[in-house]
């Protein structure tokens, strides 16, 4: 999207940074709310994700302000180019061994279901748990927000579409 | 972190949850960038729903009935091409 803005509008690398991330934010507000309906989506892991991860794109959207045109286009273009190996190594290797969808869906649903039996202190207690036992959710959090945050479009959010594509 | 979520020890996801977990989170990490860049007055915002529908419907017709017809090694062949051209793209 952001190559196509800087080919066919008049917008600064600014403009197309945010309003590409602007469009790609309601986009996947409509997939977000249907991956939540459909019980498909951990919603423990994503709100310990999106506790740093928002802090990281405010951070990074106030640092890209300060950022010229240039050093954006060119570290945006880093970034791109960065992640063309993981693309590609991504289609040699079979998908991960992980639990099968309907495992991973059984186990997710027991969990909401549990949740849903437990008053908020607990749930307060039980997000304590987790984020203690999960600290590297925060630090990837931090780090996937600051890269959104800075550069609209991160290198996430491009190989998401390719999965959603394909 | 999609890769980090479905390969996380102890913590596998499937690769189909693994993305509905990181596109959840995409929506506060875009919203709170938002908000820093709407103050700053550099979102278009009329531009960004109209690039929103057409990626929306893009996206849609393409996993609808073009992806089903090629080979995923080949779709990501195309898409890593794709990344390689626009990256130079921005630094020409």
């Amino acid at each position: 999207m952001m190559p196509a803005l800087k080919q066919f509008s008049k917008l600064t690398a600014h403009e197309i940074t945010a309003t590409s991330l602007f469009a790609v934010t309601i986009a996947s507000s409509f997939g977000a709310y249907a991956y939540i309906k459909a019980d498909i989506a951990d919603v423990k892991a994503s709100l310990t994700l999106a506790s740093t991860s928002a802090l990281g794109a405010f951070v990074g959207a106030s640092m890209s302000s300060r950022m010229s045109g240039a050093t954006m286009n060119r570290s945006l273009a880093g970034l791109i180019l960065l992640g063309i190996p993981a693309v590609l190594y991504r289609s040699q290797s079979s998908e991960t061994a992980v639990p099968s969808h309907q495992d991973g869906i059984l186990k997710l649903k027991s969990q909401m279901e549990y949740a849903a039996t437990l008053n908020s202190e607990e749930i307060a207690a039980c997000v304590g748990d987790y984020i203690k036992t999960n600290p590297n959710f925060l630090i990837t959090g931090f780090v996937t927000g600051l890269a959104s945050g800075a550069f609209g479009v991160s290198i996430e959010s491009l190989s998401k579409v390719s999965y959603v594509v394909v | 972190m999609t890769s980090l979520l479905s390969s996380w020890p102890g913590h596998e996801m499937t690769q189909h949850m693994a993305v509905a977990t990181s596109l959840v989170v995409m929506v506060p990490t875009g919203f709170s960038a938002t908000m820093v860049n709407v103050i700053n007055r550099k979102v278009h915002v009329r531009s960004g729903i109209v690039l929103a529908t057409a990626a929306s419907a893009g996206m849609y017709l393409t996993a609808r009935f073009i992806s089903p017809q090629i080979d995923e090694k080949y779709m990501r062949y195309i898409f890593a091409t794709v990344m390689g051209v626009s990256a130079l793209r921005m630094l020409i």
